[in-house]
């Protein structure tokens, strides 16, 4: 029979575009069950079978548009697991105390192949973001901006770095600057101040997971050597560092741009 | 009558709202009642109305559950939650402010004779 394979290829085309396997199968069941409810009504009306199948089919609408939207509204949540492992990442990696958990398991050392890179465990860390940062863009991001949330993410993690190995003001500013290119441009593609913030939230929560990390490690370091329980009272500042160099002029601009297109509106 | 789309897109919501707000119903069900009962004027498409059934369900305003109807086939029929009445008398009485601030400004009692 030819009719219910119509209506199985449209299914497949719609399934296609859901990027998460495990909302597919009832959402196509949904849709399929329509079809055949809006076929048979068609069927009551006087149509013929094949008439009344590519009528409901039409009905339905273009496949590809469909099912693009079903996949923007399931998707999996992988935002808590990406912040788990960035979290481990970040205690792995801070090495502060020369402690670093990861030099201890023989991967911190900085000298790799005969080249010295510094800091290479908060370097690894900041690979780790980048990794996941990108998968998280190009599962939930819409396709038009993904790469270049993916690409700002990368600038704004090297000037991280940058300002990681070289600790003065001007390579802060760099960060400070970079962010704010990022959500420029990110915003101009997108029209969307939301997603124009995005990449600067991620680095702003990469950064303080980051201290946190650090701050574990030197907990885990006094309590073992000295019994202490010292380490987490340097948090608020730093979070008010970052805050300043990753949020703030972004949030200010923010503000600024939809207030500005707020107006426009009313005008 | 044909109606420009942007008019429609904001006001889906609170329509799907107001009939889930009457009875249980499956989607196929919802487009047919929203025809009859709009004359005709609405005819939404399939395609626009899963995604913001989906949508509505996954903001707490929806809730679905499924039934098993004649010949074994699985229907999923959705209800309204509270906070799904909630945010339909919320979107009403916005709705009802826009239009009638629109129709005061196309000509106020005047309009209805035109």
């Amino acid at each position: 029979m030819q009719q219910p394979s119509k209506i199985t290829d449209y299914l497949e085309v719609v399934c296609r575009q859901i990027r998460w396997k495990k909302a597919q199968a009832s959402v196509l069941e949904e849709i399929e069950n329509h079809i055949i409810d809006q076929k048979n009504a068609f069927i009551n009306d006087g149509l013929n079978e094949e008439e009344a199948t590519d009528k409901a089919i039409a009905e339905m609408g273009d496949p590809i548009v469909v099912g693009e939207q079903l996949d923007r509204v399931h998707r999996p949540r992988l935002v808590g697991m990406g912040i788990g492992i960035l979290l481990v990442l970040g205690i792995l990696g801070t090495a502060d105390m020369g402690n670093s958990l990861l030099r201890i398991i023989g991967v911190g050392d900085q000298i790799v192949l005969g080249v010295n890179i510094p800091i290479l465990a908060e370097l690894i860390y900041l690979v780790g973001v980048l990794v996941i940062i990108s998968s998280l863009a190009a599962i939930f991001a819409p396709r038009n901006i993904s790469k270049v949330i993916i690409w700002c993410q990368g600038f704004i993690l090297t000037a991280i770095y940058f300002m990681e190995v070289f600790p003065r003001i001007r390579f802060a500013l760099l960060l400070v600057v970079v962010n704010i290119i990022s959500f420029l441009v990110v915003y101009r593609i997108s029209r969307s101040v939301k997603t124009g913030l995005v990449s600067t939230i991620t680095s702003f929560a990469g950064l303080f997971l980051f201290v946190v990390g650090t701050q574990i490690n030197c907990y885990m370091y006094n309590h073992g050597v000295n019994g202490s329980y010292g380490g987490f009272e340097n948090v608020p500042k730093a979070l008010a560092i970052i805050f300043i160099m990753c949020l703030g002029p972004q949030i200010l601009m923010s503000a600024f741009i939809s207030s500005k297109n707020s107006k426009e509106q009313i005008a | 009558m044909a109606i420009n789309k942007s008019l429609l897109t904001g006001s889906t919501t609170i329509l799907i709202l107001k009939l889930l707000d009457e009875k249980n119903m499956y989607g196929y069900q919802m487009i047919e009642e929203l025809r009859k009962k709009s004359n005709n004027t609405f005819e939404l498409k399939a395609g626009t109305l899963y995604p913001l059934l989906h949508t509505l369900e996954q903001k707490d305003m929806l809730t679905s559950y499924e039934e098993t109807v004649d010949n074994a086939r699985v229907r999923k029929y959705y209800s309204i939650t509270k906070k799904g009445r909630k945010h339909l008398n919320e979107k009403k009485e916005e709705w009802e402010t826009f239009t009638a601030a629109v129709n005061a400004v196309l000509g106020g009692a005047g309009f209805a004779t035109t």
